[in-house]
């Protein structure tokens, strides 16, 4: 056999090897998939970030319907922060009763804020229901549809020019920015910006950075949508 | 040897008058002109004033026959013939001793022997089939990176492409799935939409490339409708032949450059930024004059990168695809433009060939081959792309003088594609293709003029995949399908002028029944410099097993459904064409029509936020174009090349599908200088693309109304051109130095959703440095200088 086969095990080595070099994620991941594709439109998934608490965590609206948040006095303080696909809500405006807010800090620096005192100052953007859209179920879609006497083929779920079924909904203008998506095909891209959440006592600052549509812990070929992410209490 | 020599030869061979008593030896020295390297294995054929029958003889390692003559002849003639050099005829005193002959490179007749078009070996020129051959040294030497790379540039009409994920193709106006490439005659599994990993070729490992247009069912099978590409490997003639080489590109672009191991995303982003680089090997031995070993090894990476496009996407939905609109419509999108992001690749080719030569009329070989690849797709999906492929092959053979011969094999690929997760250390196998293929051939020369092929194959084609379930479920099951095939072929030499060549094929699969195609060709030389060629042949193509039964959803990106009730597609191919050659010149132009019917066509439609590919049979395609190469030696030392290549494609019901462009042509000059210890070698080449227009499949809504509708597809034209500079040092050391998109052109319409396709996937100007080294020649000259 010729002498050069000895280094085909060489070659073949520099391909084979697929090195795991990156460190262990210490940030959280959403429990399950919310949004559209769950069925439900507003499906809000809520955690209060002081406590840990989750509401919503099971199904979507297993512990509350949407407009519960904002009106009933049990829950009404008890979250900080929820998710919707792409989209989050803070515990102000119009989707809570709380003071709470979202404040852009810029693209990654996730490190360099540490202290309460470097957010004091800043000016957080209250939640609205007029900016922000989320994407209508095709359960709603089709209930909106034969609700109202319309032609199916006419009015798609879908159109490549406007993309899926849209409506209005109350959530973070700031925040909205921290997901990009793109369809078709649909890509959710994080921003990597660095976010501070003010809790809904109004008190507490959180630094928050969305770091992957998936979860590190997902099937090869699963799901997307249980959202990965950095938080922690600016002190 | 070429239809030239022979006249020639069989002259030198009667020439000379009878008798001959004692022998002297005499030794005849082949050199190529300028270097003055040896030319081995060169064929030489001599005869003498005293011998009446000639004799042949070869040049060893040194570049060296021994020409056995009578004492008392006064003088030898001889013809020296080596593929890739003129011949060179002569004749010489026997009593001045050693002959010394030098040989020219070859830059523009073609006198290559080819066998894709009649799967008998013959020159190219005699051939009744329009074959083009690309020499792969020749290749290497005009500094391409890839095969791929080098058929884009040579071939008229032939484009690939890398794309988002994977690779696409199309040559005369088809796409991937009617171009059958083989490597030595064997087809490779794998395939997705048609295109196979076109990274499994090495470039290096080739020695030559046949590119045989038009339908070559009759001899390929279904899968060669519109166009056959063969590989042929290199097989050494020398008793040791190692060359190593290593080839560094610049980046594509750095697309993480902060990168840290804290990041998510950190195998993501590193595999994202992947250096430009290759290093190759390649050796053969020869041991003894009968076995003969030769292994290739490749190893290569490539960068991933993003195309940006400034502007919002922007749709035009015409009147004349859309009967429905009173006048066009235009949508400019609003929002940005995602990049699209190309793909970069990490792979690994071994090949091993062992060949038995002539032991008693029987000869056998031996093929074992990996190919491993990793894809980096710029998908942020957690996974990236894992492939590996075995190849095993045995091929025997038994020749009988020329009354027969009898050729039996046995082809295997067996490849698989897995998903490698980018956090875990696992993996998941998501595809497994398998090609069994054994063949039977008898050839015969018997008959006078007649060279016939007769051979039966049966191919066994297996797909295990999660990708027929139409869900997320990751359950694996198989499909099958199993084709027998019969052909008969003859190639006739009617007379000096005239050749034909006739065949039929028979393909018999339980799924579609019994189909035959014939095939007709003939060629007409009236000259020695002019050829005229026509042929007629008929395609047919069966379903593939993922046009029948696909039902893929791709995470979410796009959904190919196939369709079981399918028909096999259909097609008659018309051409006609001349070539003229003299020293100096080579002309060849061919026309064509290729008429579809039931085409199997794979049509994108936008609905439920996805794109959906879908497969049909159209009811029939038109195609008719034109296609030209020329060569022209323009001083000893340039040349240039050219090649050009017309086709319209019919429309349906005012829609076009076909993403062709009607016009593409390539250009290159060569220049070339050979000194005894220097060589040099400069390459200026371009391949233009004309403008492309065609429609996609969309909706559409006007007046709250949507509706389905095309959008007419805008794709500006465009060239693409290289620069290369080759040294060689002492024929040890090669150094090539040059930039390919010299002209840095980046496209600045990247096209809404599935026309990013069709878009050349550049990075712009890229500047690239190539050391190569024979290392077989350090060896050979380092046991030279230690010789007293």
């Amino acid at each position: 056999m010729p002498r050069p086969l000895f280094l085909l095990p060489l070659l073949l080595a520099l391909a084979a090897c697929v090195d795991y070099e990156a460190d262990p994620f210490t940030g959280r991941a959403l429990p399950r998939v919310t949004g559209h594709t769950t069925g439900v439109t507003n499906d809000w998934l809520y955690i209060n970030l002081r406590t840990g608490k989750t509401y919503n965590a099971e199904a979507p609206c297993r512990d509350f319907a949407e407009g519960m948040q904002r009106d009933s006095a049990a829950i009404a303080l008890d979250w900080d922060i929820a998710f919707c696909g792409h989209q989050l809500r803070t515990n102000s405006g119009t989707s809570g009763k709380g003071r709470g807010g979202a404040a852009d800090l810029g693209y990654g620096g996730y490190n360099s804020w540490t202290s309460k005192s470097q957010v004091d100052n800043l000016d957080f953007e209250p939640d609205n229901d007029s900016t922000v859209m989320v994407t209508v179920s095709r359960n709603d879609w089709t209930k909106y549809l034969l609700a109202n006497g319309l032609d199916f083929e006419s009015n798609p779920w879908f159109d490549p020019n406007v993309g899926p079924r849209e409506t209005l909904s109350s959530a973070n203008p700031v925040l909205s920015e921290a997901i990009a998506f793109a369809a078709p095909p649909p890509s959710y891209t994080p921003s990597l910006h660095t976010y501070c959440v003010r809790a809904a006592d109004g008190k507490r600052y959180f630094k928050f950075q969305v770091v992957s549509w998936y979860d590190p812990q997902v099937e090869i070929g699963g799901e997307g949508g249980r959202v990965c992410y950095y938080v922690d209490e600016l002190n | 040897m070429t239809s030239t020599l022979r006249p020639l030869a069989a002259l030198v061979l009667l020439s000379a008058p009878v008798a001959a008593y004692a022998q002297r030896q005499l030794t005849l020295t082949v050199k190529e002109h300028g270097t003055g390297q040896p030319v081995m294995a060169a064929h030489v054929v001599y005869s003498t004033s005293l011998n009446s029958s000639g004799s042949l003889a070869a040049t060893d390692v040194d570049g060296r026959a021994t020409l056995v003559v009578p004492s008392a002849a006064d003088s030898v003639a001889y013809v020296v013939t080596s593929v890739g050099f003129i011949p060179v005829e002569g004749r010489a005193s026997v009593r001045k001793g050693p002959i010394a002959v030098e040989m020219s490179p070859e830059q523009v007749t073609i006198s290559e022997v080819a066998v894709t078009g009649s799967r008998v070996a013959r020159p190219v020129k005699l051939s009744p089939v329009n074959t083009q051959v690309l020499g792969g040294k020749q290749l290497v030497e005009a500094g391409y990176a890839s095969l791929q790379q080098a058929l884009q540039q040579e071939t008229p009409g032939l484009n690939i492409q890398k794309v988002g994920f994977g690779n696409e193709i199309s040559m005369q106006g088809l796409d991937a799935r009617h171009v059958l490439f083989l490597i030595d005659g064997e087809r490779m599994a794998g395939e997705m939409a048609g295109n196979i990993d076109y990274e499994r070729f090495n470039i290096h490992a080739i020695d030559r490339v046949e590119v045989v247009k038009g339908a070559s069912s009759t001899l390929y099978g279904s899968r060669g409708s519109a166009a056959v590409v063969n590989l042929i490997s290199k097989k050494t003639a020398k008793p040791l032949d190692i060359q190593a080489g290593a080839r560094w590109t610049a980046p594509n672009g750095r697309n993480f450059p902060d990168a840290s191991t804290a990041d998510f995303n950190y195998m993501f982003e590193r595999n994202a930024d992947r250096p430009n680089i290759q290093a190759w090997l390649s050796a053969g031995a020869k041991i003894g004059d009968k076995l003969t070993s030769q292994t290739d090894a490749l190893y290569s990476s490539t960068d991933a990168f993003y195309m940006y496009q400034a502007e919002g996407d922007k749709k035009v939905y015409t009147a004349e695809a859309n009967p429905w609109l009173d006048s066009d419509v235009t949508i400019v999108s609003e929002a940005d433009r995602p990049p699209t992001g190309i793909e970069g690749t990490e792979h690994v080719s071994v090949q091993q060939r062992l060949y038995l030569d002539d032991v008693g009329g029987f000869g056998a070989e031996l093929t074992g081959g990996l190919f491993c690849m990793n894809t980096y797709d710029l998908i942020q999906d957690m996974s990236f792309g894992q492939s590996r492929v075995y190849t095993l092959g045995a091929k025997a053979r038994y020749e009988f003088r020329n009354w027969f011969r009898l050729s039996a094999s046995l082809h295997g690929d067996f490849y698989d594609r897995y998903k490698r997760h980018e956090r875990i250390d696992m993996r998941q196998k998501v595809y497994d293709s398998r090609i069994i293929q054994p063949r039977f051939t008898l050839t015969s020369d018997f008959f006078e003029g007649h060279s016939l092929i007769f051979g039966v194959e049966h191919t066994a084609d297996d797909l295990t995949s999660d990708r027929f379930n139409g869900d997320a479920s990751h359950r694996m099951s198989t499909r099958t399908l199993s084709e027998t095939e019969y052909f008969l072929h003859d190639e006739w030499a009617v007379s000096p002028r005239w050749t034909l060549s006739l065949g039929v094929r028979t393909n018999y699969s339980k799924a579609f029944g019994l189909m035959a195609m014939p095939k007709v060709a003939a060629k007409w030389s009236p000259s020695e410099s002019l050829a005229i060629r026509a042929n007629y042949s008929m395609g047919y193509r069966a379903p593939s097993i993922k046009e029948l039964f696909f039902n893929w959803d791709h995470m979410g990106m796009f959904v190919i459904k196939g369709n079981e009730y399918m028909q096999p597609e259909k097609n008659n191919y018309f051409s006609i064409g001349a070539e003229f050659s003299n020293d100096a010149l080579f002309l060849s132009a061919n026309a064509y029509a290729n008429l579809f019917s039931d085409k199997i066509e794979g049509v994108w439609r936008v609905y439920d936020m996805q794109y959906n590919f879908e497969y049909m049979n159209l009811s029939e395609q038109k195609l008719i174009g034109v296609e030209a190469i020329g060569k022209w030696k323009i001083l000893s030392n340039l040349t240039l090349n050219a090649t050009y290549s017309f086709v319209h494609i019919s429309k349906l019901d005012g829609v076009q599908v076909s993403a062709t462009s009607p016009h593409a042509a390539t250009a290159s000059l060569d220049y070339r200088l050979k000194r005894k210890s220097y060589a040099l070698g400069a390459t200026l080449s371009a391949s233009f693309m004309g403008r492309k227009r065609f429609d996609i499949q969309d909706r559409l809504t006007v007046d709250g109304v949507s509706r389905e509708a095309y959008f007419r597809t805008d794709l500006p034209a465009y060239a693409l051109c290289n620069v290369s500079l080759s040294q060689t040092f002492f024929n040890l050391l090669r150094l090539s130095v040059g930039v390919d998109n010299v002209f840095d052109y980046v496209p600045e319409t990247l096209g809404s959703g599935v026309t990013m396709f069709n878009v050349p996937a550049t990075p712009g100007a890229r500047g690239h440095v190539q050391v190569e080294i024979l290392v077989d020649e350090i060896l050979r000259a380092s046991k030279n200088r230690k010789k007293p």
